[in-house]
């Protein structure tokens, strides 16, 4: 795809989108009360990511118990089929480096959210399952963890919400970019925690000149800010629905 | 789980009675309620979830390619559907993970008719479907033994039940000029099959008559995987893992467009944590077993077919929703 359609001179974008906008976000948590202790799906554009939280539950080994604080345990499961141009059955090796670089990169992000110390000699399990990839994949982890992190009732400082933002011809900043659009811009993924503007991680896989940052550090901090308030009022309606339904059950 | 030595006996007892009592007080032959969804992943012709309420999932998606099978080599050899599982916690040369492969596969590739699979008008070019199933068990219940085989089943059955294939347009002109066979055959040789890129226009690959009853068992579908647990002279459709526990022995009996297929298979259900391998109680199957199994499945088959059609027919309407919550 040549550049010219990623970012049209009208100022749109490849599916109709203006700079700044990010695709329709649907989130749900409680999704799977049954089987786990927290639970979340998300949904930013064709991008679905499912996350379950078990725990803080006894370590199942004696190497994953500290004295003083809750161990963290975030396992990515990227299944073949969710990838965006999935022929056949290619298998992505579970232990494969991008994963396991990945995965050490969300205990730290969450490692230093969670307040861990609430939680001694326990582990935290979060098991997050990528059912379809159609862009900003890491950030829609992040996303995905944070609310299902909210609905098992973990103690943790604020939310945290991602977002990824890209650059055209060195100049625009593009936000939330989706797979063909991450395939010819670079573009770095953001984790902002609560509304504040501290950057708890930051994800650069290409080059960005360096004039360029502080725009889309500015672009990426607000449309984060957009995501956690979108986060914030799915949790706020189910939490009204729950406590409408607990209700109701000790009326009856 | 652990069963003790009181409560095994209480279930089992209560399973072998002549009309027995399961504890979830289940008929012989009823399944337990399940929730589905299909066609829910944009990027595939065909997917299902699955979900059991005892929290266990299976994730189904169906892509379809076009492979080139030249007429010689065309034998048993040749895979047309081709299955991957994804259970988290199990590594893909595992034993739970490659034993069920093998059993899809052969059931799959034995039963399915390939001259659906065919392109029209072409001699070698077949859709060959990768099946791709993600299971996600929320206990550490399940092992080699303890499969939710008809979890997964019905899944997969969802899935190709919805599976839709593209629809080849280069043929459409030269059907009408069946004159110049020959040379039409000689073109088709070296011509590349071109699809419409009009999604609306795909085919189900399982065509559902308007009509769609039980009666009607010349209908094609998908095969159907029915595993049974055996308890004394008794046999259950759809076993709960404590029912697998007390079970004798367990039979997979597989199912297709009406008629039992082969291979009809026996199964251990029953590796009780509690004792080690040397002392364990299976007792064989005797031939009573066997046509009650196979009158049992006959019975339930039909309407579990029907239900989860059923499921693919409303799941139409809310297609664009694309979310499975």
């Amino acid at each position: 795809m040549s550049r010219q359609e990623i970012y049209s001179p009208e100022g749109l974008r490849v599916d109709g989108r203006r700079w700044n906008e990010i695709r329709r976000l649907s989130c749900k948590i409680n999704t799977h009360p049954i089987s786990c202790d927290g639970s979340s799906y998300l949904q930013i554009g064709n991008t679905k990511v499912m996350t379950m939280v078990h725990g803080p539950i006894e370590p199942k080994n004696k190497s994953s118990l500290l004295q003083d604080r809750a161990y963290l345990t975030v396992n990515l499961n990227i299944p073949s089929f969710s990838f965006f141009n999935a022929t056949t059955n290619k298998k992505l090796s579970k232990n494969s480096k991008k994963i396991l670089e990945l995965q050490v990169s969300l205990v730290n992000i969450f490692q230093d959210l969670i307040i861990l110390k609430n939680y001694p000699r326990t582990q935290i399990i979060i098991n997050t399952i990528v059912l379809n990839q159609d862009g900003s994949l890491i950030s829609s982890i992040i996303n995905s963890i944070s609310l299902a992190l909210i609905d098992s009732g973990i103690s943790m400082y604020d939310y945290i919400s991602s977002v990824n933002c890209g650059l055209f011809n060195s100049k625009f900043p593009i936000l939330d970019l989706n797979y063909l659009e991450e395939l010819d811009l670079p573009f770095l993924t953001i984790a902002i925690i609560g509304k504040s503007e501290n950057v708890s991680f930051l994800l650069l896989e290409n080059n960005l000149p360096l004039d360029a940052l502080e725009k889309i550090l500015a672009i990426s901090i607000s449309g984060s800010h957009r995501i956690k308030d979108l986060m914030d009022n799915q949790v706020k309606k189910s939490s009204k629905l729950r406590i409408k339904s607990i209700n109701e059950q000790s009326i009856n | 789980m652990i069963l003790s030595p009181a409560e095994r006996s209480y279930l089992r007892d209560s399973l072998s009675l002549e009309t027995p009592i399961r504890p979830d007080s289940r008929l012989v032959g009823q399944f337990r309620p399940i929730e589905a969804v299909c066609n829910f992943l944009p990027n595939f012709n065909g997917s299902s979830r699955v979900r059991l309420s005892d929290g266990n999932e299976c994730i189904t998606s169906v892509k379809s390619s076009v492979v080139i099978i030249s007429s010689s080599s065309r034998d048993d050899s040749v895979n047309l559907i081709d299955f991957l599982f994804n259970i988290p916690g199990y590594r893909d040369d595992s034993n739970l993970v490659s034993n069920l492969t093998l059993t899809f596969n052969k059931i799959f590739n034995n039963n399915f008719d390939y001259s659906s699979l065919k392109l029209k008008n072409f001699k070698n070019h077949f859709f060959k479907l990768s099946i791709d199933i993600l299971f996600i068990s929320n206990s550490s219940d399940i092992n080699d033994n303890y499969v939710p085989l008809t979890l997964i089943s019905f899944s997969s059955y969802l899935a190709l039940r919805s599976t839709r294939l593209p629809l080849l347009i280069n043929d459409l002109e030269k059907d009408e000029e069946d004159l110049n066979i020959d040379k039409i055959k000689t073109q088709k040789e070296v011509e590349l099959p071109m699809f419409s890129d009009d999604w609306s226009d795909s085919t189900y690959l399982f065509p559902t008559s308007p009509s769609s009853s039980t009666a009607n068992a010349n209908q094609r579908t998908p095969p159907l995987i029915f595993i049974l647990a055996v308890i004394d002279d008794n046999l259950f459709v759809d076993p709960t893992i404590e029912e697998q526990y007390v079970s004798d022995n367990g039979l997979i009996v597989p199912w297709c467009s009406g008629n039992i297929i082969n291979p009809i298979e026996s199964t251990k259900l029953s590796r009780d944590p509690n004792s080690d391998s040397t002392s364990s109680s299976t007792v064989g199957l005797n031939y009573n077993h066997l046509t009650k199994g196979i009158s049992l499945v006959k019975e339930v088959a039909a309407k579990v077919a029907s239900a989860l059609d059923n499921v693919v027919n409303t799941s139409d309407e809310n297609e664009f929703l694309n979310s499975i919550f």
